[in-house]
């Protein structure tokens, strides 16, 4: 009972549109979970309905033991920085950073102060004139600094440069080392945070298909290469999760593989390359064949 | 259903801390609750005082007149409007990032609306005061009047930032409860509470109009005078109130 989320069977509908579908999962204390997924997958339905911003349909949710709708014990441990976040028109980014203080327990004014220099953030201009970049870095500011023991950051470097996203990376990586928390980082450029997020929850159309360690993940798949005849006789009766080919060769990538499963394609005289987490997500929520083709 | 279940389900009390952070929020940036306002009403006191000044040079028996005339004057309505759009910005503005910061709706429904009341409070002292500037001045000594105004009555300057006090509450529930609506259904809650509120005023009238008991009315308010008058808006001040928290109970973020 270590979980300080736990999502039983949650069911989130807008009228006809069904945006989370029967899901079920924990969240566990300090680790960083990547929540992965296509646009609409139903990946900010979910942290709407985890920061008791919106009401499930069906299902039941504990954030610390019981309902975040509603218990300000419990949303005051949450902080939830959306791609969308809507900010008061006449708002400068200091006043959003004063009154954070006043929001979450563990404010830690300097840290956001240092934020604010690095990010190259203008304190005193109107929200609605930053740029997009600009405006990422508020809410990257805020959900660092804020220190929640949840912390979601929705797809939080829309329009931040390449120089900015790994300074966010690095921070982030640095403070909660320091002071470990759960992060959810939900995110479409998978291959750069592969290597910080330890856990990977990918949903697709409302569902989540894969709950996992991300080290496992990485280990398990594997793409199957070599003449056409042969790697069809070795998936046979396996999990295969895309295929594709020129002419006589094929690849197919395979989901899970044991050692000597390894050994066994080895012997056949068939190749095993490697699947990252992208191209892994990209296989499982079902990009048309030909995108991928050239990967 | 388990979902209606979770929402209405008793919660914990208020949190003082957090309602006073929702109440902070409000007035972290004073350019719109205090100097912008403050600004237009300096305008509009202006240009009034211009105009009794060309009155008061250009008549001769422009003063007495004025005097008179000045005391309908509907010039500080500005502030009992400007609360109303105060409130429903109050509500669209801040409510999806409170619920951001993890403030509960309940939270921030009291720190909005004790803002909301020490705004119509700070505000209705400030009216007595150049009401009792006015009425010392002799009318900013041209004889013109703004504040002192006869909506208010003659029961001294107390009484009249009591009566003021009381509309402009009744004006920002009206915003509060218009905001609420506009955050959980947007502009259909709008469209809504304002042909509700029309049907239920114009059938008043029309009722009032039909049952011939225009006299009566009139009594009934010419025995309550201002004293007992002005209290009644209490009552649509606590229906607004009452309907604007059940709108925002279920009101979700999405924008």
């Amino acid at each position: 009972m270590t979980a300080i989320v736990e999502v039983e069977h949650v069911t989130k509908r807008y009228g006809s549109l069904t945006a989370v579908d029967d899901v079920s999962l924990r969240l566990e204390p300090g680790r960083v979970y990547g929540l992965l997924g296509r646009n609409g997958a139903g990946k900010t339905t979910l942290m709407s309905l985890l920061t008791g911003q919106d009401f499930p349909s069906e299902g039941a949710i504990r954030v610390f033991g019981r309902s975040p709708v509603e218990h300000a014990d419990v949303l005051q441990q949450l902080c939830f920085i959306r791609e969308s976040q809507r900010y008061p028109d006449d708002f400068e980014p200091r006043h959003v950073l004063r009154s954070a203080e006043w929001f979450f327990p563990n404010w830690d004014a300097a840290f956001a102060q240092q934020l604010v220099e690095e990010f190259r953030l203008p304190v005193k201009r109107k929200i609605k004139k930053l740029s997009r970049g600009q405006l990422s870095a508020v809410g990257v500011i805020v959900g660092l600094a804020s220190r929640a023991p949840l912390t979601f950051f929705d797809e939080p470097y829309l329009g931040l440069d390449a120089s900015a996203r790994q300074l966010f990376y690095d921070r982030l990586l640095a403070d909660i080392a320091e002071r470990p928390r759960t992060v959810v980082l939900s995110t479409h450029l998978i291959d750069e945070v592969a290597d910080l997020l330890e856990h990977v929850l990918l949903i697709d159309r409302g569902r989540l298909i894969v709950d996992s360690d991300a080290e496992e993940l990485r280990g398990t798949a594997a793409a199957v290469v070599g003449p056409r005849d042969r790697v069809e006789a070795f998936v046979a009766g396996r999990d295969v999760l895309h295929r594709d080919g020129i002419g006589g060769l094929a690849t197919a990538t395979v989901n899970r593989l044991s050692d000597a499963e390894r050994a066994e394609a080895s012997a056949a005289g068939l190749e095993l390359a490697p699947v990252s987490l992208q191209q892994l997500v990209v296989r499982l929520t079902g990009a048309p064949e030909s995108e991928v083709t050239n990967r | 259903m388990n979902a209606a279940a979770t929402a209405l389900a008793p919660t914990t009390s208020a949190h003082p801390s957090r309602v006073l952070a929702v109440f902070r929020l409000h007035f972290v940036n004073p350019v719109t609750v205090a100097w912008m306002p403050l600004g237009i009403y300096g305008f509009i006191f202006a240009m009034n005082w211009l105009i009794w000044l060309i009155v008061n040079v250009s008549t001769s028996d422009g003063r007495e007149g004025m005097a008179e005339g000045t005391t309908w004057s509907g010039a500080s309505m500005f502030i009992f409007v400007w609360l109303l759009v105060i409130a429903v910005q109050a509500m669209n503005r801040t409510f999806h990032f409170a619920l951001g910061f993890g403030a509960t709706r309940r939270d921030y429904y009291l720190g909005t609306l004790a803002a909301l009341v020490l705004s119509a409070a700070g505000w209705s002292i400030v009216f007595g005061i150049l009401a009792v500037i006015e009425e010392a001045t002799d009318g900013w000594g041209l004889g013109g009047h703004m504040f002192a105004s006869v909506y208010f009555g003659d029961d001294g300057p107390i009484a009249r930032v009591w009566y003021v006090f009381l509309l402009m509450l009744f004006f920002t529930a009206i915003g509060l409860v218009a905001g609420a609506l506009f955050v959980r259904w947007r502009t259909f809650g709008l469209i809504g509470f304002f042909a509700v509120l029309a049907l239920v005023l114009v059938g008043g009238l029309a009722w009032i109009g039909l049952t011939n008991s225009w006299a009566a009315v009139g009594s009934f308010f010419g025995t309550l005078g201002f004293a007992g008058g002005y209290p009644l808006f209490l009552v649509p001040i606590a229906i607004a109130v009452a309907l604007g928290y059940l709108a925002l109970r279920r009101a979700t973020a999405r924008s």
